[in-house]
C-alpha cells in the first residue's frame, strides 16, 4: 500500500487497507480480514457485522454493476477506528454512480407476493451505518461510510 | 457455506452453516432449491439458522425466492435460532413481517 493518508488522518489510530479486484472470492476474504481487525480492536460483534456487511453491499455492487465493463476494477478500502468511530472509505474505477440517491428505495412494507427480489442492499447500509456519503472525484468513486460505535451498542439501528 | 437436511415430523428442516455471502449464495440457491422445490419437493420447510454466522442480501434474496414458491403451492417456510446481527437486518427489511420466524426449531416445527 502507497503511502497515503487514512480516513480520520490520524497516524496512530489503527488502519485496515485492502485493494481488490472484481473478484468475488478475494471479496469474500477481505470481508473477513476486516472482521478480524474490528474484532481485534474491540469492536463489538454486533457492530462488527454491520460493517462488514454493509461494505460487503456496496462493494458486491460495484463488482457486479460498476466495473462491469472494466477489465480490472481497483478497488480500494481503507478503514480507521478514532473518537469512538469507525471510518470506512471505499474508491473504484467503475461508472459514476451514486447508490445512496440513485439507488431505488425498496418498500419493506410490502406483502410477500408483491415483494420485488432483491434491492434491499443499499437500504441496509444506510441503515446500519451512522452516516453514508458518496463523491466523484475525477474517474473515481468514493464512498464514505462511518459507523459510530459509542452509541449504546444494542441499540437497534433504523 | 454448507447445508444439512433432515426430516421431522414431516417437515423438511434445512440447516445452513458457516456464510452466505455473494460468492456462496448461488450454491446456497440451488441446494435450497433441489431439497424444495420441484414435483418431489418438501413445501413444509423450515431454515434452521444456528449455524449460520453471516447472510448478505443476496442470501436473503433466496429465501424470498423460496418463500414466494411455498406460498404458491400453499406450502409454509419458517425460519429459527437467527443470531441477532442477523435477525437485526431481517428486521430492518421488514422479512419479520412477510417470513414466520421463530426463536426455537421446536417453536418453528410446532407452527405446522
Amino acid at each position: 500500500m502507497a503511502p497515503r493518508r487514512g480516513p480520520a488522518g490520524k497516524s496512530k489510530a489503527p488502519a485496515f487497507s485492502c485493494k481488490l479486484d472484481k473478484d468475488l472470492g478475494e471479496l469474500s476474504e477481505m470481508l473477513v480480514a476486516l472482521e478480524e481487525f474490528a474484532e481485534k480492536h474491540g469492536v463489538s460483534p454486533l457492530q462488527t457485522q454491520r460493517i462488514t456487511l454493509s461494505v460487503d453491499e456496496l462493494v458486491t455492487n460495484i463488482i457486479k454493476y460498476g466495473t462491469r465493463a472494466l477489465e480490472h476494477a481497483h478497488i480500494h478500502l481503507w478503514a480507521t477506528i478514532s473518537d469512538g468511530t469507525f471510518h470506512i472509505e471505499i474508491e473504484d474505477h467503475g461508472i459514476p454512480f451514486d447508490p445512496f440517491h440513485e439507488a431505488p428505495v425498496p418498500d419493506t412494507t410490502l406483502p410477500l407476493e408483491e415483494r420485488p427480489i432483491g434491492g434491499l442492499g443499499v437500504f441496509l447500509v444506510q441503515s446500519l451505518m451512522t452516516t453514508t456519503n458518496y463523491e466523484r472525484i475525477k474517474d473515481r468513486n468514493r464512498i464514505t461510510l462511518t459507523r459510530s460505535l459509542t452509541a449504546s451498542d444494542q441499540e437497534e439501528a433504523q | 457455506m454448507n447445508l444439512t437436511d433432515e426430516t421431522k415430523n414431516g417437515v423438511l428442516v434445512l440447516s445452513p452453516q458457516g456464510r452466505i455471502d455473494t460468492r456462496t449464495s448461488s450454491e446456497f440457491e440451488q441446494a435450497v432449491m433441489a431439497h424444495a422445490i420441484g414435483p418431489e419437493g418438501a413445501t413444509q420447510v423450515v431454515m434452521n439458522f444456528g449455524g449460520l454466522d453471516y447472510i448478505n442480501s443476496t442470501g436473503m434474496r433466496v429465501l424470498l425466492i423460496l418463500a414466494k414458491r411455498l406460498a404458491g403451492v400453499k406450502g409454509k417456510l419458517v425460519l429459527c435460532e437467527m443470531k441477532e446481527h442477523i435477525l437485526e437486518v431481517f428486521k430492518i427489511s421488514g422479512f419479520n413481517q412477510i417470513l414466520t420466524i421463530t426463536d426455537t426449531e421446536a417453536d418453528a416445527l410446532q407452527r405446522f
